[in-house]
């Protein structure tokens, strides 16, 4: 993977006014940890403000009879779907609103056919349902938003292009100097969020936006 | 102009020229390679051109290639153009494309890095896409107008070692140059466009 989140560290430091790496581990009013917590609640904001993350998800096995699904983990939106039956055919899903499916079928929880429509708001957070309810085996694939896992200490990559490894510094700086204490920095802090607000928006126009 | 020269003339204008040592040669350096980061990242400019080995419909670039920012133009090894489309646009030309098997005519960009291509075939395809420099260096002769953008780094650097606090006794380090706060968007904009627009 191409962003490693651990040269962020490295590029705060000394614009923290701390004079080694090792004098930021060492301090008392900002830890490495709560950098990497900024760096968290960024990458996420990205993930759920921007279409950065986006990834083909083809894991969900349909089964006769079962119209709910559990989506794949950490998954924001979906953006397109689709079935995949064992002979090759494919069919399209759409995405359809609970009202619609209300409007559409008054019977739609117990209608038995094969899928053509995808709701993600008829069921709970975190599944879809199928509509009508599947009556043979397919595979359920989609293109959709999903946000990375937790950026933690020690924590390895992002799937991201590392010239934004700026913008995740300006996040690390913005949450150090906004976080209440002796070296706390209003205006600096507005600053450097107004940075990554800047990032953002090239994300956004580079890539779209979220959902 | 070469990168050591670039980080002269910077510590030149920083007043610190021949020893620098309030602004450390490393730290204009990280400079230079931020700002070239993001002038990569806003005109795309930096073009390059790899080989795809197409398999699957969907994959995603950057682990093949980590550089990748956007895509600019796909061809097959023959030369024939691969024409970017939406999902949407493939379904409408063909409802069972995601299984389509043959020669590829078309692609879909998604995302910091996923591309599906249509219709799926084992060939090399002609990738020319925008990237980036991870640890960048600059060219060692160019007629660009590289004063330029010493002179962003210079204020940028400036705006940012301003905001220097000493973190035990919250002093500025260099009350004198808070100044730069208030012109500095407005000068960073200004040389950023001059460099666009001279190269």
């Amino acid at each position: 993977m191409a962003l490693d989140v651990s040269a962020c560290i490295l590029d705060v430091w000394y614009r923290l006014g701390f004079s080694s790496a090792d004098d930021l581990a060492n301090e008392t009013w900002l830890t490495v940890a709560e950098l990497y917590q900024f760096l968290d609640d960024a990458v996420k904001a990205l993930g759920r403000s921007t279409g950065v993350f986006l990834t083909y998800d083809a894991t969900i096995a349909v089964t006769p009879g079962l119209p709910t699904y559990a989506l794949p983990a950490r998954h924001v939106f979906t953006e397109s779907a689709w079935l995949l039956y064992a002979d090759g055919h494919v069919q399209l899903l759409r995405l359809t609103g609970v009202g619609q499916l209300f409007a559409l079928d008054a019977n739609w929880p117990t209608t038995l056919g094969d899928p053509t429509r995808l709701s993600l708001d008829a069921q709970d957070v975190e599944t879809c349902i199928l509509y009508p309810v599947p009556l043979q085996n397919a595979t359920l694939a989609q293109v959709c938003e999903t946000y990375p896992a937790d950026v933690a200490l020690g924590g390895a990559a992002l799937a991201l292009n590392p010239v934004l490894q700026d913008m995740l510094t300006y996040a690390a700086l913005a949450g150090a100097r906004s976080k209440e204490s002796d070296s706390r920095d209003g205006d600096m802090a507005k600053h450097f969020a107004a940075r990554v607000a800047m990032y953002q928006a090239i994300v956004e126009s580079l890539w779209g936006s979220g959902n | 102009m070469t990168l050591g020269q670039m980080k002269a003339l910077v510590s030149q204008r920083l007043n610190e020229a021949g020893n620098p040592v309030f602004y450390p040669a490393s730290e204009i350096q990280n400079a230079l390679n931020e700002s070239q980061r993001l002038w990569c990242l806003l005109t795309l400019c930096l073009e390059k051109t790899a080989t795809w080995n197409t398999a699957p419909t969907w994959t995603h670039l950057l682990p093949l290639i980590p550089d990748y920012l956007a895509p600019l133009r796909l061809t097959t090894q023959t030369g024939m153009k691969v024409r970017p489309a939406r999902i949407s646009e493939l379904f409408a030309l063909d409802s069972q494309w995601p299984a389509s098997v043959g020669p590829t005519y078309r692609y879909v960009a998604l995302g910091a890095d996923l591309v599906g291509i249509y219709p799926t075939w084992p060939q090399p395809l002609q990738l020319q896409y925008a990237g980036s420099r991870i640890r960048p260096r600059f060219p060692r002769s160019s007629t660009n107008n590289w004063s330029s953008l010493v002179a962003t780094v210079c204020e940028w650097w400036k705006e940012g070692r301003s905001s220097r606090r000493c973190c035990r006794c919250s002093t500025n380090s260099s009350a004198s140059r808070t100044n730069t706060r208030s012109t500095f968007a407005r000068e960073t904009k200004a040389n950023f466009t001059t460099v666009c627009l001279s190269n």
